[in-house]
């Protein structure tokens, strides 16, 4: 039998664009952009920047972003803002952060910190989600179709938890989660793209809510990330609180002022110093006066706080001053004139703030999303690395470090665990984030507990416990117990909050409401993915399918293609998907022979020049 | 995979050997992470998922490791089948007398900060861990394993020290 002619004209690249978006989740305002045709951030009531504020009144309706502002007014609603700074955290930790603030928190089933309104209880991934789904609205009816996926940022110094709650919440919305992205990664996407540089760089990175600073090198369109650090309970609201401090202790007329109005008078105030020397504002018939020299006494401290972050960034990287080509400004509060000059004269280099520094950030995610979606065809490579250590709990109380910080990701590391005492059956395994010698000053991301462990001597049986950092920065960890083969269990609870299988039926019920667009969505999604599985694996076998397969293999996988092509000009979703499953089945030997003989052509010894 | 069976040496095309030459191993991360990183399979079927986060992660294991000279020396002993009880300790007294020392440096400095008795023993501490990996090159060409890995201890030791007391002075 001769080989099939398999190339299909009526498929055509186009067919296969997706659309995609960044989403910048912001502690104060948030965005979301595409970049498929030059860089378009969506506006909502004439603005790009979309209040992360919530509001749900008495009847439990729910509004968002500048009508949540508006309505905030109404005294039975309940104003949630800056929801960010307790994304992750357990009750107790908002607690002991002194977090609260305006939040009317309680601390429902197993330390999860939530709202209550109208019966309805809404914990920070709700409330983060009904403002992702809101964003993906905005965007859908902007290009009028459906939104295929999302890069979503993070601060880059958000720990396991804090990572997998924000991806949860995007879940939770609809949202295909294409890549979670460090927003200082992102913003340095966008200046790199624009400026075509090449260099060490710094990226100061100081929002409403967090302080992250990165040090990368670019070269050839490879963002190589060299460490990172930050603070996830510094920004902009800080500098509003010392103020509002200010405010109480310099004017006795203002006690009794609720905390709320004294927060809107210290950003009217901070955003009317931010230039100028001297500025003046009236509260009920009083004037506030404050010069920029009594303002920089305020904020000076918290400032040296990001200069010392900074320092042990630079440090950790393994470059010094000198090394730096310029520092780059992201986030609202680097608006605040004195950080550029400060900045300047610590590393005698150019600060640049040339990019709106509010929209930086959502523009990387676009581009990102674009390039991850394929729709870009650019090389651009993103390097990360792992923001905090990770480690297990040790005898005493105290963390032995697996993976240590500014480790590249992804990154996969095995420990190898035993028992202590004789027959013992069951290893309770705690794992532990941050820098900290005492567990206690850590956080834990959970337990686990490995299982079944067969019967022997204390020391006896060797348990190795791989543990997986994702590209996403986010952990996974699985178990053999090496003496006798067998797969241990793993059990994973949550130090606190919501499991895997709780956000799962959270998901199920949100979706049950549309069963009908879901169907005609699901039917859309598998014709668009066995498209996109028709045209890799065509563009494969045209470039080296008759040098790795033999005329048997070539024709097993081209029939089942074939197959596949035949299913798509039907309606039929589960026999797409059951056709794709068995395309990807039967090709699986040939993308394990192509993988590795693009790594013998690698280890053979080419040149960065000739893969680029 | 057989990629994932390779040892990192063979990974990178490297020659085993005590020194490695830094950039020459950053280009070669880099090659592989252009081909091999998740990213560029965002698009691909699960399987082609699984392989590339799995050999990406193995790359950057062998940077981590190559990249570190006491890991580096740990791997190589490993990949010649030389495994010792990390709880045994060396008999040698000299060495044991330096680490007395050193505790007695830093309690005193911890009550006495003085940056240049600080900066006297990091250019010895240097010198000392420059002479021990001069050695561990020596015993590695003569395939002498045991004192490679003696002389490994002391490696550990110097490094931990330079850390510590870098750290105190810029403090």
């Amino acid at each position: 039998m001769s080989l099939l002619q398999i190339s299909d004209p009526s498929i055509k690249n186009d067919d296969l664009k997706k659309f995609v978006v960044g989403i910048d989740l912001g502690t104060t305002n948030s965005l979301i952009a595409s970049y498929d045709s030059g860089l378009i951030i969506y506006e909502d009531n004439n603005s790009s920047l979309i209040p992360s504020v919530v509001t749900i009144n008495s009847k439990g309706n729910i509004s968002i972003g500048a009508d949540a502002i508006k309505n905030s007014d109404d005294d039975k609603s309940i104003c949630l803002e800056s929801i960010k700074r307790i994304m992750g955290l357990s009750y107790t930790d908002i607690e002991e952060l002194s977090l609260k603030g305006d939040l009317p928190l309680i601390k429902s089933d197993n330390n999860l910190p939530s709202v209550i309104v109208n019966n309805e209880k809404y914990s920070a991934i709700d409330i983060s989600s009904k403002i992702l789904l809101y964003l993906k609205k905005l965007a859908e009816d902007n290009e009028n179709k459906p939104l295929d996926g999302a890069v979503i940022t993070v601060p880059a110094y958000f720990n396991d938890i804090q990572r997998q709650a924000t991806k949860n919440a995007a879940k939770l919305a609809g949202i295909n989660v294409l890549r979670l992205l460090n927003e200082p990664t992102a913003a340095a996407l966008a200046y790199g793209l624009e400026s075509n540089e090449t260099g060490s760089f710094i990226i100061y990175d100081f929002g409403g809510g967090t302080f992250d600073v990165s040090v990368l090198t670019l070269e050839k369109g490879i963002f190589k990330v060299l460490s990172t650090d930050g603070n996830t309970h510094l920004g902009g609201d800080d500098i509003d609180y010392e103020i509002s401090n200010w405010l109480l202790n310099n004017h006795s007329f203002l006690k009794g002022y609720k905390t709320a109005d004294l927060k809107k008078y210290s950003r009217i105030l901070k955003e009317s110093i931010i230039d100028k020397e001297f500025t003046s504002m009236d509260i009920d018939g009083n004037t506030i006066s404050l010069s920029q020299n009594n303002f920089s006494k305020i904020i000076d401290p918290i400032l040296d706080k990001t200069f010392d972050i900074v320092a042990n960034a630079l440090d950790a990287s393994g470059l010094s001053k000198h090394d730096i080509k310029n520092i780059i400004l992201v986030g609202g509060s680097t608006r605040i004139h004195c950080i550029k000059y400060i900045l300047e004269k610590k590393y005698s280099c150019d600060v640049l703030n040339d990019i709106d520094p509010d929209k930086v950030v959502a523009h990387g995610a676009a581009i990102q999303a674009s390039v991850l979606s394929g729709n870009n065809k650019e090389n651009i490579l993103l390097l990360d690395v792992l923001p905090l250590s990770l480690g297990v709990e040790t005898y005493g109380g105290l963390s032995e470090k697996v993976i240590l910080r500014n480790t590249p990701i992804p990154i996969k590391l095995r420990k190898t665990f035993t028992t202590f005492k004789d027959g013992q059956s069951k290893i309770l395994i705690n794992i532990i984030q941050g820098e900290r010698e005492l567990v206690n000053d850590c956080n834990s991301l959970g337990e686990f507990i490995l299982k079944d462990i067969p019967s022997m001597v204390a020391g006896g049986p060797r348990i190795d416990v791989d543990f997986q950092i994702d590209a996403d920065g986010i952990l996974s960890v699985s178990a053999t117990e090496t003496t006798t083969g067998n797969s241990s269990m793993i059990e994973v609870k949550p130090s606190y909050g919501l499991s895997e299988s709780d956000i799962s039926s959270m998901i199920e019920e949100s979706n049950q409401s549309a069963e009908a667009d879901m169907q005609l969505r699901r039917l859309n999604e598998s014709i668009v993915e066995g498209k996109r599985v028709i045209y890799a694996l065509e563009q494969a076998l045209n470039s080296d399918g008759k040098e790795l397969l033999s005329t048997d293999e070539y024709n097993i996988i081209t029939r089942e293609l074939i197959a596949l092509k035949s299913s798509i000009n039907g309606d039929d979703s589960e026999l797409i998907e059951d056709k794709i499953v068995c395309v990807e089945k039967a090709s699986e030997f040939y993308v394990e022979r192509r993988m590795n003989s693009s790594i013998k052509s690698l280890i053979a010894g080419k040149g960065i020049d000739d893969i680029l | 995979m057989d990629i994932l069976k390779k040892n990192f040496f063979e990974l990178f095309n490297i020659n085993i050997s005590i020194d490695i030459n830094k950039s020459e191993l950053d280009e070669k991360v880099k090659i592989f992470q252009t081909q091999f990183h998740p990213d560029k399979y965002a698009n691909g079927s699960d399987l082609e998922k699984r392989l590339a986060l799995q050999i990406s992660s193995h790359v950057n294991d062998g940077y981590k490791v190559l990249g570190d000279i006491v890991l580096r020396i740990e791997y190589i002993l490993k990949i010649n089948n030389f495994t010792k009880d990390e709880s045994k300790t060396i008999n040698d007294i000299n060495f044991l007398r330096e680490q007395i020392e050193y505790n007695e440096l830093v309690e005193s400095l911890e009550e006495n900060f003085d940056k240049d008795i600080i900066d006297e023993h990091l250019s010895k501490i240097r010198l000392l861990l420059k002479n021990t990996i001069d050695s561990i090159k020596l015993f590695f060409d003569s395939e002498d394993y045991e004192n490679m890995w003696q002389n490994l201890s002391k490696l550990r030791f110097y490094t931990k020290n330079i850390n510590e007391l870098i750290k105190m002075r810029n403090k």
